[in-house]
């Protein structure tokens, strides 16, 4: 039953790229630039921009290009960057497993944070802690993630010199052997504790900063739900047959309480995914939301398609997860 | 101080003195802070963490034998021979058949080479990978000798099929540096260290381009692609460092070439690591802490005044002359637009406060009287500086027919502090002649140069341009603003079109006498000057760029784009 469900929601998916990728094509083809230009630099002459018009395909129709680029992606072939001259592919490469590995330390933390502050809160509402942990995250929200990444870099590493302000690694650490193209875990694999802790290192203030951001949405909304979740009957009969608080907290609270978080939380990943390009910026982390910018800049349309096409695939892919999530937290949950 | 002479191919000799406390300083910048011990140390046998590191786990390898020292990181606090470098922007392509941007350049300029190039600091042309050269009388035969034992980065040795190959390459690819070599019809090999140049036309300034077609080694340039997937990741140039190790967006490590022609004396660094730091705040807290000892995003666009940098411990400022011009084209052709009549344009050239552009460049800029500046070939001192009359763009507005002022847009970039803080000058400065400016942010460069192609959808005016030549052919760069053929495209924003400078521009090019030819670009610069397709604003000189102490003999190149740095020169006290 739910395997035919998780089968029709992949469908569902493939249906809504298609519908994505026709859409993101015509819009890249509506703006008011020409890539061939871009291509050949300020100072081609009209003919160098005529010349790679033709090998770009540009001088074709629409449709002939729109059915070329579905070939070409379905075969795992995202074109080659106009800027680069390279293909796409191996910019994404580089740029995909960065964003990946911040987003993942950030939603871990994230979420871990989440509900422990949220139901520290819950289980003492209107006390000082409950008010402390509301005013802290909702600080968070309301501090630009620029200007706390700032204020992170100025702190701990201008003053203290404990951390470092920029990158993904030390240059004078040795990368790991790449396998999955995460740092940590690839460190962690190959036993390179110096790039391990180098890595670790520079992810702490980009996701300190990424988590302070967005804390307030989670911690809410774990507060809210465990509030109304610990006044349930349930709950209440549990105390009654004398189960501890922390048992009762636990194992009947925050189970039923999960599913709305975990959809609000997924949907926060895939955001994530998307590349925070402004945590990216003030850290200088290579990620995909610096890539995705400096192509739109240039208009380099591959690159700009190849984007977007991994991002949707992202957002999908985490959409039929959160559903599969849902069976799997409640038995009950039957869907026609 | 710092004296810099330089000449003008001419020969007349023009001597620029720039006072003040970055030049002095630059000279016995030498003070130490006290976790720097290791400084104390002979130059080779300094063992610190970094360079430890760099020879043995970074595998950046910059000129140490790898095998000889330790490779665990020991806690002393040194910073070795190694200059540390921040820069924004990571060159997405290493290709120098296709790179003329900022990024490219500031990788070219240390690892590439050229036939000729140009002497520190000035515009002065010199021998580089041709050890001479000669012109045919009609000037359209050039002959290059070519200097014998240059290596490039791979071992191979220079000669005439090298630079044959890659000079064919740039034109096959025909990108952004082929219009250094619009008028080579062909090269050909004469003998093994000799070629010879045919033009299409006569040019007497065909040569000073050269400085930017990079020659590379022969390996891969015959690829089936025309090497375009090696080039695009790799180098192999003739220049004094070679790429040791890259990362995209993340750093790129240079070590010494150690076979370079021009030698390797004591005093040079043995490599250089570019960290790549996108944000201009980060940077600046980097160059503070010392772990980097050269930002470029301040000499790019400065947010403060360069005083407040020098006052963080262990920092100095370098004054380095440049030859840029900054200046707010108006469009002279849009259809309906109140700018088409001259008088309106001379009328908000008075009408700008030249006074407050100090907050733009902090006292580091010039009132100018031109498009040449200072230094540059052609600089006429004797034309009359540019001011502000209220009274005078009054009157002008009114014999136009707009004596009750009239409603305007300035296309401004937003990306640029400069830009953005000349719009709102220029917008306060307009509204006391009783013209109403809205402020325009232009769209990013790959939309807009689409935009400005079209006179329809060209903007009215701007944006504005902070524009320095990159060879000594003053021609080349009045023709690429203000020619007839450049309208619409980079950088004649102004659309301006007038056969006359056209005409002066054709007979400088075919002009063997180099004081006649600067004669007929002045003349060019005038004609321009009385139809005012731009406001010129301010000569954007001289450069001022926070480096720290231990950087020595630092000085910006005047043909480079700001934020580039040649490392070759520099050593660390």
């Amino acid at each position: 039953m739910s395997w035919r469900f998780l089968i029709a929601r992949g469908a569902w998916a493939v249906i809504v790229l298609l519908g994505i990728t026709a859409m993101t094509f015509c819009l890249t083809r509506l703006i008011p630039g020409d890539p061939a230009r871009a291509a050949a630099g300020p100072e081609a002459s009209a003919e160098a921009v005529e010349t790679l018009r033709k090998s770009m395909g540009l001088d074709r129709p629409l449709a002939a290009q729109y059915v070329s680029y579905l070939r070409d992606l379905a075969s795992f072939n995202f074109g080659r960057s106009i800027q680069t001259q390279r293909p796409v592919h191996e910019d994404l490469d580089v740029y995909l497993p960065a964003t990946a590995e911040l987003a993942v330390v950030v939603m871990i933390v994230y979420t871990a944070c989440s509900i422990a502050f949220g139901i520290i809160a819950a289980v003492n509402p209107g006390r000082p802690g409950d008010y402390v942990i509301r005013a802290l995250s909702v600080a968070g929200v309301a501090l630009p993630s620029f200007w706390l990444g700032m204020l992170l870099q100025f702190a701990f590493y201008r003053q203290l010199g404990w951390l470092p302000a920029t990158g993904r690694l030390d240059p004078l650490v040795s990368p790991p052997v790449r396998m999955t193209g995460l740092y940590l875990v690839d460190g962690v694999m190959t036993a390179n504790w110096p790039a391990v802790w180098s890595a670790a290192g520079h992810l702490a203030l980009p996701v300190v900063a990424t988590v302070a951001s967005r804390l307030g949405v989670g911690v809410k909304l774990t507060r809210t739900i465990m509030l109304e979740v610990l006044g349930e009957d349930y709950i209440r009969t549990a105390h009654s047959k004398g189960l501890s608080g922390f048992l009762v907290v636990y194992r009947h609270g925050l189970k039923n309480a999960l599913i709305p978080i975990i959809t609000t939380l997924g949907m926060q990943f895939s955001a994530l995914l998307g590349g925070t390009v402004i945590v990216e910026v003030v850290f200088g982390w290579p990620g995909i939301g610096r890539y995705a910018v400096g192509s739109i800049k240039t208009l380099d349309f591959p690159a700009i398609m190849s984007v977007t096409v991994v991002l949707a695939v992202a957002f999908l892919v985490m959409s039929v997860l959160v559903d599969a999530l849902y069976l799997w937290l409640d038995p009950r949950i039957k869907y026609q | 101080m710092l004296h810099v002479a330089r000449t003008t191919d001419g020969g007349t000799a023009v001597s620029v003195e720039v006072n003040g406390r970055g030049g002095a300083r630059h000279d016995n910048g030498c003070r130490k802070s006290a976790v720097r011990k290791s400084e104390s140390l002979p130059h080779k046998s300094r063992l610190t963490r970094r360079t430890l590191l760099k020879s043995g786990a970074a595998a950046a390898a910059v000129g140490i034998a790898t095998a000889a020292v330790p490779t665990r990181p020991t806690s002393a606090q040194g910073r070795g021979n190694i200059l540390n470098v921040a820069l924004q922007f990571y060159a997405e392509t290493f290709d120098p058949a296709i790179g003329v941007a900022g990024p490219h350049y500031r990788i070219f300029v240390n690892t590439y080479e050229g036939l000729v190039e140009y002497q520190r600091g000035t515009a002065n042309l010199m021998p580089a990978l041709a050890t001479s050269w000669t012109i045919s009388p009609d000037l359209t035969v050039y002959t290059f000798k070519l200097r014998s034992n240059v290596k490039f980065h791979d071992g191979s040795t220079l000669d005439a099929e090298a630079v044959k190959r890659s000079f064919d390459r740039v034109k096959k690819i025909a990108q952004g540096p082929a219009i250094f070599l619009r008028q080579m019809k062909e090269i050909d090999i004469v003998d093994p260290m000799t070629v010879r140049v045919t033009l299409l036309q006569p040019s007497a300034t065909f040569i000073y381009g050269l400085s930017k077609i990079f020659v590379h080694g022969k390996a891969h340039a015959a690829d089936a692609d025309d090497g375009r997937a090696w080039f695009a990741a790799n180098i192999n140039g003739t220049g004094p460092f070679a790429v040791s190790q890259a990362e995209k967006n993340q750093f790129i490590a240079l070590r010494r070439h150690s076979p370079y022609w021009k030698g390797w004396p004591a005093q040079h660094v043995d490599g250089v690591l570019i960290r790549i730091v996108p944000d201009a705040g980060t940077q600046k807290l980097m160059l503070a802490r010392g772990e980097v000892d050269m930002m470029n995003l301040y000499s790019i666009g400065p947010d403060e005044p360069p005083e407040n940098l020098a006052k963080l411990p262990g920092v100095k400022l370098v004054k380095s002359p440049t030859y840029r011009t900054f200046f707010y084209p108006m469009n002279v052709q849009k259809p309906n637009s109140p700018l088409r009549d001259k008088r309106v344009r001379k009328a908000f050239a008075l009408a700008f406060n030249y006074d407050a552009l100090r907050d733009v460049y902090y006292g580091n800029e010039q009132v100018p009287n031109g498009f040449l500046a200072p230094g540059f070939v052609g600089y006429d001192r004797a034309r009359p500086k540019v001011g502000r009359d209220v009274a005078a763009a009054r009157k002008l507005l009114a014999e136009a027919g707009y004596a009750r002022g009239l409603e305007t847009a300035l296309d401004v970039n937003q990306e640029e502090e400069q830009g953005r803080k000349m719009g709102l000058i220029f917008q306060q400065s307009l509204k006391e002649i009783g013209v109403n400016a809205s402020l325009l942010y232009s769209p990013p460069p790959g939309v807009f140069y689409a935009q400005i192609a079209k006179l329809e959808t060209a903007p009215l005016s701007g944006p504005h341009l902070t524009q320095s030549p990159l060879t000594a052919d003053a021609g080349s760069y009045i023709r690429q603003i203000f020619g007839s053929d450049s309208a619409g495209k980079p950088y004649n924003f102004a659309w301006y079109q007038n056969p006359e400078v056209d005409r002066r521009l054709d007979a400088a090019e075919r002009e063997r006498d180099p004081n006649k030819r600067i004669a007929l670009w002045r003349q060019a610069e005038s004609l321009v000057i009385d139809d005012q397709p731009v406001v010129f604003l301010a000569f954007a000189t001289p450069i001022v760029e926070p480096v720290r102490e231990r950087v020595m003999n630092y000085l910006y190149h005047p043909f480079d784009y700001s934020g580039v740095f040649q490392f070759y020169p520099v050593w660390l006290s």
